[in-house]
Formats: structure tokens, sequence, C-alpha cells
């Protein structure tokens, strides 16, 4: 039914009326609301695993998207273009790296595919080319290796020399 | 406050789904967590392309065959020796999980060796093209090919079709390809393959020969799911391709992209029109081009605007929403006539252009439509009209905005100030592929190679460099070291023609930041390549190679220079 509104509760208590068909691109709410049956307008469905800004994230994306066509079936050796992230997702990933891994986080328990492909790759675009050292600089990582692994490391496989 | 470091592993393994290899094991490499995800990732997929040879030495070293299900090695001149290194240093027979393989440029044994491991592997996609070709494969290759070909898993087939000599062709009975394309196939190859069950869902055929040599009958065949059918780089011959629609009329994608001496008979009195209207039902994309040039027919105005009154009618602008364009190129009697946006990439350019352009678009602007996508230019530098050099001042005129690759002819009519010009007529900064071609004997041949020089030094992102010079060897006008210390630290491969075979050892040792090299040389050289190959040997210089009688092609690591001094090469000086 075109226009019909469930109700998503986020982690700290906020619900969030969202139509039926964007919601249902996250196939866990998908399967809940099979499980419940779709009747029960009042029925709200908690998500303790988001809060509110990230679902309010999740539900703009979902909204832009909510007209895609479904990903071509049986393409799975068909190569697929890591760079073809569409302009409106670029912006639309433009926030702290902690947002971003939220949504990641977000994405993968809501199941909605197309949002974990996207923000998969945004984080990859972030790793290409560049240095070990680079690498933590840019995510924060702590090298954790002792001095001695470390020499260890570097010795069998010569890495980090300037290319 | 998330970090990266509180992504589950599944997650990680997704992001490094969309990462090169050797970004992965950078990755790897920033902490003990992420460390242990380099034995435990499992979707390796590896493009040994244009790499750089200490990073290959890496992965090879690092990552379990058995994480690995993508595969590509190209033995170009880039990687030259790749195949046989990685035959004899990896373990081939570990790849178990392998699902897609492409092996470019290879030679038969390396096939063959390569081939024999794979054969239980769940392989969906195959890519095969030989590095040059004289003779059929021998059996035993064609049998293991065959049995690949066989395989239930395989989806995608690319497949060089030179191996097959014969009239028969070993093909399964049976197969679930779908998405198939044929390189250098001939008519009655093709129609052996279509005449067998099959699941066809994409053809592509290039480098095709539709001369029916043979003389084979053109009896229908019905391909139940074809949906997209291509022609590329072959010459177009109307008979055949009238007779590909009549059996292709599920079709919702049509490519054309060839050339021919009778363009008459192919777009002539609507025929296509007519022929696609009747057969080609579902189609909703057609996409040609089609080069035209002959010695006999003379082109006229009259022929280039019954085109374009052929592509006026409703069928094409309204059913196929397909706009066309056709450029008669005066001075060659050629006609480009092609659908827009323009599927050719690569221009002749010259001042001298006399050339003009018809377009079924009303809006069309041709300097942006056709000008705006070439990747690939070719021009001689004494057809630029240098006269005109004071362009207006801060106007941008500049031509050919993604151009990717550029070929150069100089000779003795060129302008001392034709580098100067070039730069101000083109964009430069996404160059990375030049090659000059010396037509010169002139005195100021040396002139200009310093002019070239300083040239390259203006393009910011060029990696590769080819020289031909085969009549007039540039090192007896331009001092060698010079040279080197001109050539950017962006290039990693030079190609060029040496005289003097010493001249290599000078090239590898002051070029240390190239990647691989490939020298030509005349015949009654190849006798002292020896001494070369034994001088590698001698310096322990990590390296492999490819020789022919007229070329040497060297894969150098840049590890061979920063070793411990007792492997450093002492440096030549002045």
């Amino acid at each position: 039914m075109a226009g019909h509104k469930i109700k998503l509760q986020s982690s700290d208590g906020d619900t969030f009326d969202v139509e039926v068909e964007i919601a249902k691109q996250s196939a866990t709410i998908k399967t809940m609301l099979e499980d419940l049956g779709m009747d029960e307008e009042e029925d709200v469905i908690p998500l303790p695993n988001v809060n509110s800004a990230i679902l309010k994230k999740v539900i703009q994306w979902a909204t832009h998207h909510k007209d895609d066509p479904p990903p071509p079936e049986d393409d799975e050796n068909r190569e697929k273009n890591t760079n073809d992230i569409s302009s409106w997702d670029q912006d639309f990933l433009k926030v702290d790296q902690g947002t971003l891994f939220e949504l990641i986080l977000a994405a993968n328990y809501l199941d909605i595919k197309g949002l974990l492909d996207v923000t998969c790759k945004t984080v990859a675009n972030m790793i290409k080319g560049k240095t070990p050292e680079e690498i933590r600089r840019t995510f924060n990582i702590k090298n954790d290796f002792t001095p001695q692994e470390e020499e260890q490391i570097k010795k069998e496989n010569e890495w980090c020399e300037e290319k | 406050m998330s970090s990266i470091e509180q992504l589950p592993n599944e997650i990680i393994y997704r992001i490094f789904d969309n990462v090169d290899s050797y970004s992965i094991i950078n990755f790897c490499f920033t902490s003990k967590r992420f460390y242990s995800c380099l034995n435990n990732y499992t979707s390796f997929k590896i493009n040994f392309e244009s790499i750089l040879k200490e990073t290959f030495d890496l992965i090879i070293n690092l990552i379990n065959p058995l994480n690995i299900i993508s595969l590509k090695l190209n033995d170009d001149d880039k990687t030259p020796g790749i195949m046989k290194y990685f035959i004899k240093n990896f373990q081939i027979n570990k790849l178990n999980r392998l699902k897609s393989l492409k092996l470019i440029k290879i030679n038969e044994n390396d096939l063959e060796n390569i081939l024999k491991h794979l054969i239980n592997d769940p392989l969906n996609s195959i890519e095969i093209e030989y590095r040059q070709y004289f003779t059929m494969l021998n059996q035993p290759t064609i049998l293991i090919l065959y049995q690949i070909l066989s395989k239930e898993t395989l989806r995608e087939v690319h497949l060089d079709m030179r191996s097959y000599q014969n009239d028969f062709i070993q093909w399964p009975q049976t197969s679930n390809i779908k998405y198939l394309t044929l390189i250098h196939s001939k008519l009655y190859q093709f129609v052996q393959i279509i005449e067998k069950s099959n699941k066809y869902k994409s053809v592509t055929l290039k480098n095709f020969t539709m001369k029916n040599l043979n003389k084979i009958p053109l009896k229908s065949f019905h391909l139940k799911q074809l949906k997209s059918f291509k022609i590329e780089d072959s010459e177009l011959i109307m008979e055949i391709i009238q007779w590909f629609i009549s059996f292709m009329s599920d079709i919702v994608y049509f490519k054309l992209d060839g050339f021919t001496n009778i363009i008459e008979n192919i777009f002539k009195n609507d025929q296509l029109e007519n022929l696609f209207e009747k057969k080609l039902k579902n189609l909703i994309t057609f996409q040609f081009f089609i080069r035209f040039s002959s010695n006999e027919t003379l082109i006229n105005n009259t022929i280039i605007d019954s085109f374009i009154q052929q592509f006026k009618k409703s069928y094409w602008i309204t059913n196929l929403n397909c706009f066309i364009n056709c450029d008669f190129i005066k001075n060659c009697n050629e006609i480009h006539l092609y659908s827009l946006p323009c599927l050719n990439n690569s221009f002749k350019y010259s001042d001298k252009l006399n050339m003009i352009s018809l377009s079924t678009l009303s809006s069309m602007n041709y300097l942006n439509q056709r000008f705006y996508y070439i990747n690939q230019l070719e021009l001689n530098l004494s057809d630029l009209d240098t006269k005109s050099i004071n362009l207006k001042n801060g106007a941008d005129s500049r031509l050919f905005p993604k151009l990717n690759s550029l070929k150069l002819t100089i000779n003795d009519q060129c302008s001392l100030n034709c580098f100067e010009y070039l730069s101000k007529i083109i964009h430069l900064n996404n160059i990375e592929k030049i090659i000059l071609i010396i037509c010169s004997r002139g005195d100021y041949l040396n002139f200009m190679i310093k002019e070239f020089l300083n040239f390259l030094t203006s393009l910011s992102n060029v990696n590769s460099i080819e020289i031909f010079n085969r009549w007039h060897g540039i090192f007896s006008s331009i001092d060698i070291e010079y040279f080197c210390s001109i050539i950017p630290k962006t290039v990693k491969h030079l190609d060029i023609d040496i005289f003097d075979i010493d001249n290599i050892k000078s090239l590898i040792e002051r070029l240390e930041h190239l990647s691989s090299f490939k020298f030509k040389f005349s015949f009654n050289k190849s006798p002292f390549i020896k001494n070369i190959l034994q001088w590698l040997s001698n310096k322990k210089i990590n390296s492999t190679y490819i020789l022919d009688i007229h070329y040497l092609s060297i894969w150098i690591s840049s590890k061979t220079f920063h070793q411990t001094n007792s492997n450093k090469r002492v440096k030549l000086t002045s």
C-alpha cells in the first residue's frame, strides 16, 4: 500500500515514521514485518543497535534510493567498478569517520546492501595507494607491533620503502 | 565514537573487496589485528598488470594461493617475463579456488603450464590473448583448453582464436557460457560455435573476419538468450551483418564498430532501417562507428547528405534515440559515420585538417561532442600551424581535456617552436603515455630532441615513453647522461631503439626509477645481447626479460638498487 507507514525506534528511544516501502530496503526490517504481519500500524519496530542520528541518516539514504532498480541478478562475474559512487552518495557520505563507521555498522545490522556497498567503497578509497604509515594516520590506528616484530616484517617484506 | 578498529572482520573483508591487493597488504601491516586479516581474507583479486616488480615479489611471497579468487597476468612490455617467473616461483597447483583468470600476451608453453593446474578450479571467467602468434596450438594444449571451456561453472569467456588454425575447432557440445568474446575469429569458427547448444546472453566479435572464405552456407540459427551483440574493430560486410540480424531477433543492444570500403552497401536506401524494424523488434540501443575510406570512390557532399537524411527518420530518432554524426575528412578521402556519443576515442589531428561534419543532432557542437572524449591523439608536428601561436591572453582554447596517450611525429618540416605551440593547443595534464616517432635526419635533430625532452617535463603524469628512432640514433646527437637526467620521475616504462648495445647498461643504471625497458635493435646486434643478460646476472639485478631477435624487454625491481652495498651497482660517472 503506497504511503503506508511504520514506526522505527532508535536506541535512544526516538521513533521515526517511515514509509513501508522505504523501510523495506532493510532486509532485517523486511523480515521483521513479514514475521509480525503488516496490519498493526501501531507496532513500533525497535532498533536497539542504531542511535537517532544514524537512523536519521539511514532513512535519508533509503528515501533517496527508494526508486532504485533492484541490483542486477546473476552478474556474478561482471566486473564491478569500485569508483562508481554516485555524486549524491559522495555528498551524503561527506561525514566524519565516526559517522561513516557507524553507518557501516547500521547498514550491516539492518542489512541494507546498497548502503553497505557504498560506505565500504568509501572506506576502500581512503585506503587505496597509501603506505602503512599513511593508513595509520588516516584512521588513527595504533601501531602495536613491538620494534622487533616490526623489524622482522620489514626485513621479510621490505615494505615501507620509498617507492 | 566509532573507529575502523571497531568494525568486525566480516566488514573489513567487505572493504577489502574494493581495494587492490597491494593496498590490502599495506593495510594489514598497520597493526597486529589487521595483520591477521592477511591470511584470513579469502577473496584476493590480484591484477598484476603494469605492476612494479618489487610489488609483485611482495604479493607472491605473502598471499596464500588458496585465498586468491581472481588473477590477471600480462606478459606485455610493462611486465615482460612475468609468466615464466610466476610459473617458476608460485605454487600454481595450490590455486584451487580461482574463479577468474586472465592471461594476456601469453605464449603456448606458459599457457599449458598454467592451465594444467587449474582444470579443477571453480572458474567462471577466463580470458586468453596471445603475445604473438605463428602456429596453431599443440594437441595437449588444445585438450586442456577444451577441458577448461567445458567447465560447468564457466560463464564468461574471452578468447583469442588465433590458436585454432584448422577447419575444426574443439568446442564443447554444451556450455553454460553467457558472455562470449572472440578475438581474431573467422566466420566459419563462429558458426561452429553457435551451432552447439548454448546460453549466450552477450556475444562480442573483435577483429572478426567476416569474409566467407570457406563459402559455408549461411543458414539460420536460434540464439535464444542473446541480448547483446557487438562487432568491434572488424571489416564490415553488409551481407554478413544482414545474416547476423536475421537470427538475433531478441537482442536489445547492437554495436557495430569497424571499417569498410563500400559504405554505400551498409547505409543504402534505408536498408538497415527496414531490416532493423522488421527483425530487431526489441532493440533499444544501436551504437556504431564506421570508418570508410576508399581509393576508388571519391567522396562528395551528396553521399554525406544521404547518410544524414536517412538518420533523420523517426525510426532512428524517436524509436532508438539514435543521433549520428558524419565527418568527412577531405585530406584523406575518409568518412567517419557514428552514433553519438562517439564510441571511438582516438583521433589524428592536424591544423591543416580539412573536414566537414554534419549531425542529426541540431545542437551539435563538434568540439564538445567529439574532441571532448578523445583520449588517444596522433599528430605530425609539421602539421601544426605555429604561426597562430599568439593566442589571446587568458583564453584557454586547449583541446582534448581527456587526452591520455599522445603520438607525435617529428620531421624536417617542423617549426622550431612546435612543442611550445603544442602545449598551448592541447591539454597535457592527463597524458600518461607519449610516443615519439623521429623521421628527421636534419641538422637540428639535436635541437628537436632537446625540445622534446623539455616538453616531457611539462607532462606531470606521464609514465610511459616510446621513442622510435630506428634510422637515427638519438644518442649520437644527444648525451645519454643528459637524456637520463631529464626523464621525469613519474616515468616507469621506456621503449627505445638502441644502436650501441652498451647504451642499454647506461640506461638501466641511470634510470633507476624505471620498472621496465624495451630496447629495440637491428638483428645483427642480437648476438651481443647475451653480454647484457650476463651483466644483469652478474650484477644480481632482480629482473625478468623477454628476448627476441629485434628486442629485449626487461622488467626490473627497484629493490635492485637499494639493497646491501655488495649488491649496489657502481654508478657510471661522466
